[in-house]
């Protein structure tokens, strides 16, 4: 194309065709696996507890008791499978425990919420407790040196009882990913939710991001499951020292 | 703010420069070094780090001398800590051939400091994600504790701390830290260690306790050392809290 003052400029023809998107969206297969024990059958449980990333799912591995694994829900991706999500309940049944720690797309989403509410029906009584975490550097305030690291904020359902212990995520602040897609099912679905935020320093394990949700650990449904101190500093030393969280990048 | 933020040398509008604040948070995924100076000690305490099993402990160190009379602990970049350690153990050396005097903390500290911030206003370069708490004493006996950190500014404390949860230990050295404590050796290590115990969960065996006396090297204390020292203060701390009890009980009453 030739410009006012005479140069050439390199354009791109806007005259082509529309090719079909070979981009087409293609349903992700979710599949339920149950364990041997758990069988194939819908769980009805009185709390579910979801833990999504590094750090919640660090906090109940090293604080709950996780005695039953119930099953996965794994992800089918040309005849290979991936675990997306771990299904675990407590000694007494009464609570199931969901560990995610897998990154997943956007557009991936809502079929998995479906794929977990089919297997977890959750009745009138049935409560959802939603943990996710962030750094610090992503939330939005004004006065970010008044903050002590790490704290928590919630949200919840309009059918989830107030929580006055902690604060309520503030705009501009938002949930994202898993947690965030759960949260919109519970609410469309009147179903009582509370989700648990917690900025940290730092989104990697350590010691002092593993303890980040022991505000919960006074209420139900962590109360009833909680192991007791000296375990779970063992179990944070042992969970620090596996390969995944043992870096050398930074002394 | 990413115009900003890709070339050091690059200010943005609001006079940031966002790879110095950004190395300074690279600092925060360090774990945990605290440094106090009593009258006639100094002190060094870092948050050990968990070593794989197959790993050789000795070569995860977080406290390192630089001279028979200076000794640093870092948190940051790992590899940028041995950069730093190399040039500062040469140029102690060099200083000692030149003018044949060992060199003051203080020359030192300036040292490592001009080359961090040489780093941060060169091209094509990156600032070191690192700070650093630089102790000893000076040939005159004084006892020096400074901090520098990645933008290349020090300046001389009396109690500091680095690394991941540095505020929190740095609020507990501002209410604890006074001239009865400095004076005294042992109360200045049990600073160190009661503000490490802040922020480090399994206790004295993720600690490590670096010590230097007047006409002294540097002493690593053993594991045994410090756990006592950790059952004492954990006893102490609890004798206050029945003490505190009694105290309520006793005005409820």
């Amino acid at each position: 194309m030739a410009s006012f003052f005479g140069e050439v400029l390199p354009v791109i023809s806007r005259a082509v065709e529309d090719e079909e998107s070979d981009d087409e969206f293609i349903n992700p297969e979710f599949i339920w696996k149950p364990s041997d024990d758990s069988g194939s059958k819908q769980f009805s449980p009185n709390w579910l507890v979801m833990a999504v990333g590094a750090v919640p799912a660090g906090f109940l591995q090293c604080h709950m008791e996780l005695t039953n694994s119930l099953g996965n829900i794994v992800e089918i991706n040309d005849s290979k499978e991936k675990t997306i999500i771990g299904f675990y309940s407590s000694t007494c049944g009464k609570v199931i425990y969901c560990i995610s720690s897998t990154y997943i797309l956007p557009d991936k989403l809502w079929c998995l919420v479906q794929k977990v509410f089919e297997v977890v029906h959750c009745g009138e009584n049935t409560r959802v407790c939603l943990l996710d975490a962030d750094t610090v550097y992503n939330y939005h305030t004004h006065s970010i040196a008044k903050l002590s690291l790490p704290f928590l904020r919630h949200l919840k359902t309009s059918k989830h009882p107030d929580v006055p212990d902690i604060d309520a995520l503030s705009q501009p602040n938002m949930a994202k990913g898993l947690t965030a897609a759960v949260m919109s099912y519970c609410q469309l679905n009147k179903i009582a939710a509370a989700l648990y935020i917690c900025y940290t320093e730092t989104v990697l394990p350590d010691a002092a991001t593993l303890l980040a949700f022991s505000k919960l650990t006074g209420e139900e449904p962590f109360k009833t499951s909680k192991v007791p101190k000296e375990e779970s500093l063992s179990r944070i030393k042992l969970y620090l020292q596996s390969p995944a969280n043992n870096q050398t990048l930074y002394i | 703010m990413s115009r900003y933020d890709r070339a050091i040398t690059v200010f943005s509008p609001d006079g940031h420069l966002f790879q110095v604040e950004y190395a300074q948070e690279a600092v925060k995924k360090g774990s945990t070094a605290v440094g106090v100076r009593g009258n006639n000690i100094v002190v060094l305490g870092v948050e050990k780090k968990s070593v794989a099993k197959l790993q050789e402990e000795r070569t995860v160190r977080k406290i390192c001398t630089m001279d028979d009379h200076v000794c640093m602990a870092f948190a940051g970049l790992t590899a940028d800590a041995r950069i730093i350690v190399n040039k500062a153990r040469i140029e102690c050396q060099s200083h000692r051939l030149t003018v044949e005097d060992p060199v003051t903390i203080e020359y030192i500290t300036r040292y490592i400091a001009t080359v961090k911030q040489r780093y941060t206003q060169s091209n094509g370069r990156r600032p070191f994600g690192l700070s650093a708490l630089i102790m000893g004493f000076d040939y005159d006996g004084t006892p020096n504790l400074y901090q520098t950190d990645p933008s290349g500014t020090y300046h001389a404390w009396k109690a500091n701390a680095i690394g991941r949860s540095a505020k929190t230990v740095r609020e507990f050295l501002e209410e604890h830290y006074n001239a009865d404590i400095a004076a005294s050796d042992e109360e200045t290590v049990k600073l160190a260690v009661k503000a490490l115990l802040e922020v480090v969960q399994s206790g004295s065996k993720s600690m490590e306790i670096a010590i230097m006396k007047r006409n002294q090297p540097l002493k690593m204390l053993e594991v045994d050392e410090v756990e006592k020292m950790v059952t004492e203060i954990e006893k102490q701390k609890q004798e206050e809290a029945e003490k505190k009890q009694k105290k309520a009980k006793g005005s409820a009453t």
